[in-house]
């Protein structure tokens, strides 16, 4: 008797154990499919909802499970449109905000093959997260894509796996108050010859021309200039995807950064320098420049100094006849598991998100700039202002626009090489710091394409 | 009889049997079994590769120099810690009127997360406007970059986690104090012995139980160092001052080669192993009874 009931104990402890852990789906809406299919209620490509919005609680009991990565406003923007959601359709939306560890915790989510319902792609639609993404290629919204982002989301087989509400857009920024006392024009600047040429000039003033501090962007998204954009020092865009290219072409960037760091162009402390003291100087007037930086961060920069004067400018040209470029890259962009148990759920929820008046308020907060037709038409965000300047601040100028160059060029896992490898530039530009640079990034080159 | 209550009593701990594989051991042989493949962290296939990553390891520059790193982080800061603690509960010992708001005050910045005080300390240690230069500057000195070399990082790293968490040692020293029995004390003052004499012969010989568990504590939690490094010196420069469970995560999540930083991981492992046990046990050998 004594034995049964040792043997009985041990399984309900057991049995416990395995309850506790519960199942993968936990709300009221696992497993469900939403009542009908909603898509009517919210017309795709972002036009206002036919139905004049009574959407009613057509997804009651409907549990989405959305992940994403913001912080501050951005997250606090991101919530209140999730909030308007829930109050127009009556699902619940349950927001797993992964913030600075979103990467890692995706990557352990699609080693377990089990991914929320809808999730920010970071800028990885295609190369990364594709095999588990939805086809949304027959979403009307993708009729209304602009060009740009075309160049961004599409496969190859024309297929596009996201719903991208914005771009997010890389060049320099420049504190114009600076560049006046030192008497530099920096609408002038078309080379990066000419652009070490004003930071001697603004050295000599007494100002610090450069605030960056290591960062891959550094190393990866201007490097577009000197390798493969038209009539750059190089051209070796092939080689780079074929996987052949041996990396020696990339000496030209590293030079780039060897004059600079050698003349003292950076903070003497620039290899230490985080990311907000970074700001914090170009806000206070210590610099001039900001290599490489999204648009978001002009609001950053007016915020912590609202009476100074920042603008976003385009890369300049390795060499006269080349092309200026501004980069962009996937901005706030969403896909739906292509496993998920509401996939109706959750392109109605992505066609809320194209929606204009949901995408302007999101772009309020991430500064990003619109990339969809019918948004772009109305959107006076601070992002697309940003980028709009640049058209008019640099009128005559050759700028070509083009796919953020890892994203376009380096197989996934790459763009942490090239911070690693703007980190041993930085410690040692001596000429064998480079050629150790060269070589970290051509064996790191090597070891993610094989493990890709 | 004994045979039959002893099968009884394995069925009760069947439970926590189970818990400990699937936690435990199922983790550990998954990471091992990692190690033997090239794999990008998320793909459903996996390539074989037998010991390639393993041999890898042992030719990468970056994984001795974490190695080196960790070694003075798991020693330095125990070392460290340990002087302070015992020190500070040396101090917070004595009666005095605000004892427990001292004792609060050094205890705090155990209970604030590492990557906000690496953020916090981020700003006394700057070159540039850091509140260190501020007063050499002040002082009329020239300012320091203190975080110009890995070494120099390292040591900074060090002393701030030995800083900050300095508290939680002083508590487990504090409660051994407390422990020792005053009527020793009493004798051996009564026997002519000075205030150092008593404690370099009485109370710190009687500490050793609570020296035992801090040093053991202190040096397993030292060997996972990440937080404070990660917010504090970002592993720079050049990874002069990254532990290698800073480069085990920068592999696995940002290199996207979990294969190798799963190689790592287990070399890491022995490495813990073959330091902690000889430790555990010298220092297990050192009891004392009173």
């Amino acid at each position: 008797m004594k034995k049964l009931l040792a043997c009985l104990l041990s399984v309900i402890m057991v049995l416990g154990l395995i309850a506790c852990g519960g199942g993968e789906n936990d709300g009221t809406g696992s497993g469900s499919e939403p009542a009908g299919s909603q898509e009517a209620d919210v017309q795709p490509g972002g036009k206002p909802t036919q139905s004049g919005g009574e959407a009613g609680n057509q997804l009651a009991g409907v549990t989405l499970e959305v992940a994403v990565n913001y912080t501050g406003d951005s997250l606090t923007a991101f919530q209140q449109i999730c909030s308007a959601f829930e109050s127009k359709y009556g699902a619940t939306i349950v927001i797993d905000n992964y913030g600075s560890d979103y990467s890692s915790t995706m990557i352990n989510r699609m080693a377990a093959n089990n991914l929320p319902d809808v999730f920010v792609t970071a800028g990885w639609s295609l190369r990364r997260y594709k095999d588990y993404s939805l086809d949304l290629s027959d979403q009307e919204y993708c009729s209304t894509y602009d060009e740009s982002a075309l160049g961004v989301i599409q496969d190859t087989d024309g297929k596009i796996y996201v719903c991208m509400v914005s771009n997010g857009v890389n060049g320099n920024v420049v504190n114009l108050n600076v560049c006046e006392a030192a008497g530099v024009d920096p609408f002038a600047i078309t080379t990066w010859d000419e652009f070490l040429a004003a930071c001697e000039k603004i050295k000599n003033a007494g100002f610090t021309p450069i605030a960056s501090n290591p960062d891959a962007g550094l190393t990866s998204n201007l490097a577009g200039t000197f390798l493969t954009y038209k009539g750059e020092v190089a051209d070796v865009g092939d080689k780079i995807k074929d996987g052949s290219w041996d990396w020696e072409e990339y000496m030209y960037l590293l030079k780039f950064y060897q004059t600079a760091l050698t003349s003292g162009y950076f903070f003497k402390d620039a290899r230490s320098i985080n990311t907000n003291d970074m700001y914090e100087r170009m806000a206070a007037g210590q610099a001039a420049f900001i290599i490489s930086e999204n648009t978001a961060s002009i609001a950053t920069l007016y915020s912590l100094n609202p009476k100074g004067n920042f603008i976003f400018a385009p890369f300049p040209a390795s060499k006269a006849g080349g092309e200026e470029a501004i980069v962009s890259g996937e901005g706030d962009a969403f896909s739906i598991w292509k496993d998920s148990k509401n996939i109706e759920a959750s392109k109605v929820f992505l066609n809320y998100l194209a929606t204009p008046e949901v995408t302007l308020k999101l772009l309020d907060a991430t500064s990003r700039v619109s990339c969809m037709k019918p948004t772009m038409e109305v959107d006076e965000t601070p992002g697309t202002k940003a980028l709009g300047a640049v058209e008019d601040n640099y009128k005559g100028h050759n700028i070509g626009y083009y796919n953020i160059w890892d994203r376009e060029y380096l197989p996934s896992g790459m763009w942490a090489y090239m911070g690693t490898a703007c980190n041993k530039l930085f410690a040692d530009y001596t000429d064998s710091g480079l050629r150790a640079v060269i070589d970290f990034l051509r064996d790191g080159y090597k070891n993610v394409y094989v493990a890709e | 009889m004994q045979k039959k209550l002893d099968r009884k009593y394995f069925l009760f701990m069947l439970p926590a049997i189970i818990m400990v594989v699937a936690l435990r051991f199922f983790p550990i042989g998954n990471a091992f079994r990692m190690g033997f493949f090239n794999w990008n962290g998320y793909s459903q296939d996996m390539e074989f590769i037998g010991l390639g990553n393993f041999k890898e390891v042992f030719g990468d520059s970056y994984f001795w120099l974490a190695l080196r790193n960790t070694l003075i982080y798991a020693f330095g800061i125990t070392i460290v810690k340990n002087i302070l603690g015992l020190a500070l509960a040396f101090f917070v010992n004595n009666k005095f009127h605000g004892r427990a708001a001292i004792r609060a005050t050094i205890y705090l910045p155990a209970m604030i997360s590492g990557f906000i005080m690496g953020q916090i300390m981020y700003y006394f240690y700057q070159y540039n406007g850091g509140i260190f230069n501020e007063i050499l500057i002040g002082l009329g000195l020239e300012p320091v970059y203190w975080m110009e070399t890995g070494l120099g990082s390292t040591i900074i790293v060090l002393l701030t986690t030995s800083f900050l968490h300095c508290g939680s040692t002083m508590l487990l020293y504090l409660a051994g104090l407390q422990n020792i029995p005053q009527e020793l004390l009493e004798s051996a003052r009564l026997d002519g012995a000075t205030n150092w004499k008593e404690k370099l012969h009485i109370t710190i010989p009687l500490l050793q139980p609570s020296m035992i568990t801090s040093v053991v504590l202190n040096l397993i939690a030292s060997f996972k160092i990440y937080d404070i490094i990660s917010s504090l010196s970002g592993g720079g420069p050049d990874g002069g001052s990254t532990s290698l469970t800073l480069l085990i995560s920068k592999y696995y999540f940002g290199y996207n080669r979990a294969g190798y930083a799963a190689a790592i991981a287990m070399v890491f492992f022995f490495v813990i192993i073959i330091i902690s046990v000889p430790i555990n046990k010298w220092l297990s050998s050192k009891k004392v009874e009173y």
